[in-house]
């Protein structure tokens, strides 16, 4: 029978042992720690050491050193009684010791009873050496390193393993993101998608109601040309005489048919306005000769209701950059209510002056001796369809969009419209707006700037007219035709971006424009300003070089007889078709004779 | 201007009736067309001095009218003027273009219309005495 050291640091593992080789008649002695293990060796000098291997303090292959040390003569026989997960660092680890025999716990007790009985039996228990020598220091620790490689090799390998894992965590996550953020775009794309077919169906509802104001405008027209002519047939007397009350009642009719007419041409502005068709043609335009035409042609309105009409230029007014047609309706909009919201015998004045707020501006002040207009009325009157309840003149009211057409004029031109009324005062009402005067900046801005980008260089052509004052012939016209002509001609050339005529005109038509053809999308300047424009300093710091073409031409001896912007635009539409003709057919109208008997 | 014979292409009876009123008064003879097809051949046969010319008419447009006219040799120096309901902005430069005379929108002025009538059918008259 042997004696046999048990050593673990866990009582119940070391009880398992003790009981189970009790029965086979071996004397154990049970040690808690390798300290107390060595001092039970030494005095019970045990035949075989059963030892744990991870204990506090000393594991196991360092007991077996210890006790090889200490022990001298009386040599024990080991069995490392392991943990299963250590198995083969364990085997590994004890033959580096010089241990062969490492049992797994957990482990049948047969196996255990077996191994024991093995060992015991393996050779003489005194003196001699175990079966497998116990290896050198270095060898166990290289053994040890070995080991510890082995295992951060597993535990790198396993941090791979961890890392790929996360990364496929990563991936998918990112995958499932991507497919959300994809929903979510897709989503927006919709949104946007629904608003742009909103705004679509918008724009196409308008369309559809543009063309059909259109459609009815132009229908009410015919039967309004019937009642108008036979209304001025009777008027004329060709239907027979009238009487003084026939006279009156018809007067009032062709009055209401005039008003009629200006209904259906507001209602067709109004659509264009809202469908952005309302167009606008701009050049320097004299505003004391815009004031003076329309006040010519409202002062038989004014003179049947006794009201005065007054045009007060403030000092030298510049032109402004405007639609002289334009300019014209929003005046005549404007002094037609003025008249017809004055009493009788009271004056309308119309003071044009430089706007003092904006010296950019030229500022339009309408003022009438009218009721006012309350101040809740007031910022409402430029709103489509917008009409005072209870006006005095509720039989004369119109559709409500004469205001709303000039405040989409106005601003068409980059101009304000408003309007001050004293509540029922006695002052009445002034409408005012403001146009923006003409400047070379104004016209280059668009000729510098194409898309976005500034123009590198501007090519401008100058045409000098010398005019003279004595008889014109025949001939003279023949020969200011074709000089317009050959301006023209080359004026259609692509390569000019500004176009000069000049303003040594007589008649003062100071302003007129040579109209250069649509075609190059391109602008028409006036003349005094060649040289501020060709060494314009600002034009020049921004990079852009003004260049004068070469070939000025020159109109020579022409008269004064036509005014040159009629005939140009007369000549110009003559010469596009001229152009045509010639491309198409190849022949050619001598149709200079005509224009000059048209226009006179 | 007595005398003169006019073609008036229209479709619409009560304009009709105002403008042979109107033109009677003026001392003009006045035919009538009402429709494209019987225009070109009422113009062949009666050779009007000046056409008046609408520009929506049943069994085709003012426009083949006009165009039919011009390529007629007897009719190509007939001067022409358009009376209509249509937009000028567009309608205008395409009469003009088409070599009318010049351009009314319903409801016209009656002194302009008869005015240009008599400008188109002896301009060199007319200018002298305007100018």
């Amino acid at each position: 029978m042997a004696t046999i050291l048990v050593v673990d640091d866990r009582p119940l593992n070391r009880s398992l042992l003790t009981t189970l080789l009790g029965y086979s008649g071996h004397r154990l002695v049970e040690a808690s720690n390798g300290t107390e293990a060595i001092e039970k060796a030494l005095t019970e000098h045990p035949d075989l050491t059963i030892t744990d291997i991870l204990m506090p303090e000393m594991d196991g292959y360092q007991l077996v050193r210890k006790l090889r040390e200490v022990e001298g003569s009386h040599k024990s026989k080991f069995i490392f009684y392991s943990a299963t997960y250590l198995e083969s660092e364990a085997l590994a680890l004890a033959r580096a010791c010089g241990v062969s025999h490492v049992i797994c716990k957990p482990a049948e007790p047969e196996l255990i009873l077996k191994t024991v009985e093995e060992v015991l039996a393996s050779g003489p228990s005194t003196g001699q050496p175990e079966e497998s020598s116990p290896g050198s220091e270095t060898e166990y620790y290289s053994e040890a390193i070995r080991i510890l490689n082995d295992k951060l090799y597993r535990k790198v390998e396993e941090a791979e393993e961890l890392n790929k894992t996360l990364e496929k965590r990563v991936a998918d996550r990112t995958w499932e993101l991507e497919i959300s953020n994809h929903n979510l775009k897709k989503e927006i794309l919709e949104r946007q998608k629904a608003e742009a077919d909103a705004v679509q169906s918008r724009e196409e509802r308008l369309k559809v109601k543009g063309e059909f104001l259109s459609h009815i405008s132009h229908e009410l027209r015919s039967p309004l040309s019937v009642i108008y002519q036979f209304t001025t047939i009777l008027l004329d007397g060709l239907g027979g005489p009238l009487n003084k009350d026939q006279r009156e009642y018809l007067e009032i009719s062709l009055r209401n048919v005039n008003q009629l007419k200006l209904m259906i041409d507001d209602l067709l502005e109004a659509s264009r306005a809202e469908t952005s068709k309302l167009t606008i043609r701009r050049s320097a335009v004299s505003t004391t000769e815009v004031a003076a035409q329309v006040e010519q042609s409202l002062s038989t309105v004014a003179k049947e209701k006794g009201i005065l009409l007054k045009i007060d230029p403030i000092g030298e007014l510049p032109p402004v950059y405007a639609d002289p047609g334009r300019v014209s309706q929003v005046l005549t909009n404007l002094l037609d209510n003025a008249i017809k919201f004055s009493p009788p015998n009271t004056s309308v004045t119309v003071r044009m002056e430089v706007f003092a707020d904006d010296p950019n501006f030229v500022l339009f002040s309408v003022t009438d001796c009218g009721c006012g207009i309350a101040p809740e009325h007031a910022e409402h009157v430029f709103d489509r369809l917008y009409q005072v309840e209870g006006a005095m003149h509720a039989s004369r009211r119109g559709l409500g969009l004469g205001l709303y057409i000039c405040k989409e004029l106005i601003g068409l031109h980059g101009g304000a419209i408003w309007v001050n009324s004293k509540n029922k005062g006695i002052a009445g009402t002034t409408f005012h707006f403001t146009l923006p005067i003409f400047t070379i900046q104004s016209l280059i801005a668009p000729i510098a700037v194409k898309d976005g980008r500034l123009a590198s260089s501007l090519i401008l052509l100058t045409v000098e007219v010398r005019p003279t004052t004595h008889w014109q012939t025949e001939h003279d016209h023949e020969q200011m035709l074709n000089k317009t002509y050959q301006i023209l001609e080359r004026c259609m050339l692509p390569d000019l971006d500004v176009l000069l005529p000049v303003q040594s005109l007589p008649n003062a038509d100071f302003y007129s424009v040579i109209a250069r053809t649509d075609q190059h999308g391109s602008e028409v300047v006036l003349s005094r300003l060649r040289d501020q424009l060709s060494g314009n300093p600002e034009l020049q710091a921004a990079g852009v070089h003004c260049s004068v073409a070469s070939e000025l031409l020159d109109l020579g001896d022409l008269g004064n007889v036509l005014p040159l912007d009629e005939c140009v635009a007369r000549v110009a539409t003559d010469l596009k078709e001229r152009i045509r003709m010639k491309t198409t057919k190849g022949a050619e109208h001598d149709d200079g004779k005509e224009i000059i008997a048209h226009r006179g | 201007m007595t005398g003169k014979k006019l073609l008036l292409i229209e479709d619409d009876k009560d304009t009709v009736r105002a403008m042979a009123v109107r033109l009677k008064s003026e001392g003009y003879n006045l035919v009538v067309a009402s429709d494209a097809i019987s225009a070109i051949s009422t113009a062949r046969k009666e050779k009007p001095d000046l056409i008046i010319l609408d520009l929506g008419l049943p069994g085709g447009d003012g426009f083949t009218v006009m165009q039919r006219l011009r390529s007629n040799y007897d009719l190509m120096m007939v001067p022409i003027i358009v009376v209509s309901a249509k937009d000028p902005k567009y309608n205008e430069p395409l009469a003009i273009q088409a070599g009318a005379h010049a351009f009314f929108q319903k409801p016209f002025e009656t002194t302009e219309l008869l005015n240009s009538i008599l400008d188109a059918l002896n301009p060199s008259v007319i200018n002298r005495q305007e100018r």
